[in-house]
């Protein structure tokens, strides 16, 4: 009995530990790390009983509310790191801290790709007279393929290359669409960073890459901003899902010369591009607008005679404060959440720009919301 | 519920442990009764009831056949049996083959009949052979009627072995079910087993599985990646199953239960003759018992044993899932397993013995590609692409880089090798240091596990939908 024991012990010492501890704890209700809200304590009911949902979600909440939950997780992607894999949780583990969301040729939405160009283009030839324009944000992959793990490449078919839909991009939109890819592989190839290492948007050097391509093919004086950083401790979406103890920190750097009269976001109105208090937080990237709204009205104040329709995804957020000394007023809409008929929303601006980053534009169910007529 | 979940091991283990050994012996069958009905309707509450009646229905028959017996009324006896052969196949044919009749029938006459849509009861194809074994076994003379429901209930019921084998004949605990002694020794030993086969589910069984959930879902692989997919489904199915086996063997153990092994390396067999003595022992000899044997197994010619064959692993197929692939795979082995009875054997015995490895892994390879892939179209493009896709592109390196080291761990995991090693180490050791070992190792894995549990949202058991 007595070398019976110790094993049988350590096992139930870690299990009812466990256990307890994870009762005793008081339950959370967010997890800013992987950014979703946790299972909170099922009420018993009969019918949820009967249906088998309680028991699902007794489940769920033990899963979600066991103790020491992230310090789990970390240890399970460093063991897979250890041992050699380079993807965790649908993230590449590249060079040089870089992360990257998973994407091959397979996980790219093509035939929604093109349903959603054809929409833009429609959009466009509905809208003759106005300066109408797309820009396909490249994802970080494509730019950044030097620092993709041992064995994955552009050139051997195991990462998505682009090539082809920038390709069907130029045939079907022509000089409306502009592309970024090149100048972002040159200024990211060197010393600048272009992507965030651990979230899956362009830094601000990286929006201001594109801004002067915009510039420059719109026929826009290209303005030089100065970058000031604002923190040094961010660490995006692309390390919640990794969650390794070992991953990089970012730096968010804003404009901080531009200046607005007022931003109205959803009825709320604001003063400046950017909201410091969200540096606080886990998600800094909402430092751009303090976040995604259905429609911002940017009054910046410039006298321009000129205003903007810009149609986008997050990718935006930190590319707007470029914008602003080119038009008297930008109007913001994330289809996602506006209900309003972007005919109308159109026909009161000079301009429209569609911005969204390349992948999320392909898998966006909302593209088709540009053709509606909302009474 | 399933082992490897944070309720099971958190709440539910701890729970029923501390109740059970509480307990005075005569109340612990009615502990483990009323647990594992817990444990079975933890998913699907109405299902309890077939439980029960199963449960209720062959009690009866056993003391029913017993009652006839006694009384020398063969026929009577012989009723019982056959009322209860019907009755539980009944249960299993409705609930888990209906649809895909209706299916056929509707393909065959264009009936237009709706499907019912049942949910498969967990574990049903186990539990209903069980029963069966009981009322068989009673008319055979070769255990006695249980009188006691409480007992028998437990039987039926067990939660270790309920839900995805090994299937235990009644006989094998007949004697435990009456009265057993837990004992410190089998219980730590038992658990060191659980946290064997929870790491080698949650550690290898998932993550090889995550690899082919990733090709098989690829349009065009290479015939490298292709080939990688197969070999990740073959250790998946095998890190999953005996991982699960090992379990229930291990809390069968906790609660003083001996249940038979359910798998020896079976890939380290020379011949598929060998392999499916090593593969799901269990099913193996309930067909064999309960089936083969009644037909005349071999005892009627080289033709009748064809037959029987054929018929028994046309059973098997169809036992593993109500899909034509299923039969279709049921058949691949009754092929190959009557051509080695006639012909093959005798010449694998005159080649070296590695031929007889290669062949083997190349049909249980390919075995396994019938069966993980329900749907025939899919089958086909998937057997293309093995053997006529361009054989190798960069997915293939990259995807064998990355997962190197997990697919030499599941290669060494599935021999003996492991095992012999400890072995010869474990001569070596004092006692106090094969403590010391074997309580480190018991740690490691079940910290290892935890970790892979909670960050893992891939998790599934692939024996449930049998």
């Amino acid at each position: 009995m007595k070398r019976a024991l110790p094993p049988l012990l350590a096992m139930a010492v870690i299990l009812v530990g466990l256990s307890v501890g994870s009762l005793l704890l008081p339950d959370s209700a967010f997890s800013a790390n992987e950014n979703r809200y946790l299972k909170q304590a099922p009420r018993l009911t009969w019918d949820a009983l009967m249906n088998g949902s309680y028991t699902a979600d007794v489940e769920t909440y033990t899963a979600d509310q066991i103790a020491l939950r992230d310090v789990w997780m970390g240890a399970k992607s460093t063991l897979q790191q250890l041992t050699g894999k380079q993807d965790v949780g649908g993230v590449w583990l590249g060079e040089d801290g870089y992360y990257f969301a998973k994407m091959t040729e397979d996980d790219f939405n093509r035939p929604r790709y093109e349903k959603n160009l054809a929409a833009v283009k429609a959009f466009f030839d509905g809208n003759p007279d106005k300066d109408c324009r797309i820009l396909l944000a490249p994802t970080p992959c494509v730019v950044l393929y030097d620092k993709l793990p041992v064995g994955l490449s552009l050139d051997n078919g195991t990462v998505f290359d682009a090539d082809q839909c920038y390709d069907t991009l130029l045939d079907l939109l022509g000089p409306q669409a502009i592309v970024t890819r090149w100048e972002l592989r040159e200024v990211g190839g060197g010393t600048q960073q272009v992507y965030y290492r651990t979230d899956h948007h362009w830094t601000t050097a990286g929006a201001q890459v594109a801004y002067r391509v915009w510039a420059e093919e719109t026929g826009h004086t290209v303005r030089d901003y100065a970058l000031t950083p604002v923190t040094d401790e961010f660490r995006g979406t692309l390390y919640s899902k990794v969650l390794l103890p070992g991953s990089a920190y970012d730096t968010v750097e804003v404009a901080r010369d531009v200046d607005i009269v007022s931003m109205d976001c959803d009825g709320q109105v604001m003063h400046s591009l950017y909201v410091d208090s969200k540096l606080e937080q886990k998600d800094k990237y909402e430092v751009f607008m303090g976040g995604n709204y259905a429609k911002v009205t940017v009054d910046t104040g410039a006298e321009t005679g000129r205003s903007l329709l810009l149609i986008k995804d997050s990718f935006a957020n930190s590319f707007l404060p470029f914008l602003c000394a080119d038009y008297d007023t930008i109007t913001v809409v994330d289809l996602r959440y506006c209900r309003e008929n972007m005919k109308d929303l159109a026909a009161d601006c000079t301009d429209v720009l569609v911005l969204y980053e390349l992948t999320n534009f392909a898998s966006d169910g909302n593209l088709y919301k540009l053709q509606l007529d909302i009474q | 519920m399933v082992f490897s979940s944070t309720v099971f091991l958190l709440l539910f283990l701890p729970l029923v442990a501390l109740v059970y050994f509480i307990c005075p012996r005569r109340w612990r069958n009615g502990v483990l009764l009323a647990f594992s009905l817990l444990f079975y309707g933890w998913g699907e509450p109405k299902y309890i009831l077939i439980m029960l009646f199963s449960t209720v229905f062959d009690y009866c028959n056993g003391l029913a056949i017993g009652r006839f017996r006694e009384k020398g009324k063969e026929a009577g006896a012989k009723a019982i049996l056959i009322l209860s052969c019907v009755g539980n196949l009944g249960i299993l044919g409705f609930f888990k083959y209906t649809d895909f009749a209706i299916d056929n029938i509707n393909g065959l006459l264009h009936a237009g009949i709706p499907a019912l849509g049942l949910a498969l009861p967990i574990g049903i194809s186990f539990y209903t052979f069980q029963t069966m074994s009981y009322t068989i076994d009673v008319y055979r003379g070769l255990v006695a009627p249980q009188r006691n429901i409480v007992n028998f209930g437990a039987y039926v019921t067990l939660f270790p072995q309920l839900i995805a084998g090994p299937i235990v004949q009644y006989k094998t605990v007949e004697r435990e079910l009456n009265s057993r002694a837990e004992t410190w020794q089998e219980a730590s030993a038992g658990m060191q087993r659980f946290c064997v086969g929870l790491a080698k589910k949650v550690l290898i069984a998932n993550q090889v599985g995550a690899l082919w959930e990733e090709i098989s879902a690829m349009a065009d692989p290479s015939a490298a990646t292709a080939w990688l997919g197969a070999i990740a489904f073959t250790f998946q199915i095998y890190f999953d199953f005996s991982g699960y086996s090992d379990m229930a063997i291990g809390l069968g153990h906790l609660f003083g239960f001996t249940f038979l092994e359910n798998f020896d390396h079976p890939y380290e067999s020379a011949s598929v003759t060998e392999f499916w003595r090593r593969w799901h022992i269990s099913l193996g000899t309930w067909f064999r018992e309960y089936v083969y044997i009644p037909l005349g197994g071999n005892r009627h010619g080289k033709a009748r044993q064809i037959l029987n064959l054929a018929i028994v692993w046309f059973l098997t197929g169809l036992w593993h899932g109500a899909s034509w692939n299923f039969v279709l795979w049921g058949v691949y082995y009754a092929v190959l397993l009557i051509l080695e009875k006639t012909v093959l054997l005798k010449w694998l015995r005159r080649l070296p013995a590695w031929v007889g490895h290669v062949y083997t892994v190349f049909a249980f390879v390919m075995g396994w590609v019938l069966f993980a892939i329900t749907d025939f179209a899919a089958l086909g493009r998937y057997v293309a692409a093995m053997f006529t896709a361009p054989l190798w592109d960069g997915m293939a390196g990259y995807l064998l880089l990355s997962n190197a080291f997990l697919l030499l761990l599941a290669t060494v995991g599935c021999t003996t090798l492991p095992l012999r090693l400890w072995q010869r180490w474990q001569k070596r050791l004092s006692p106090a240091a094969d403590t010391a070992v074997r309580t480190v190792w018991v740690v490691a894995m079940l910290l290892l596990s935890f970790s892979f549990l909670v960050g893992d949202s891939y998790n599934p058991f692939l024996y449930f939908r049998f």
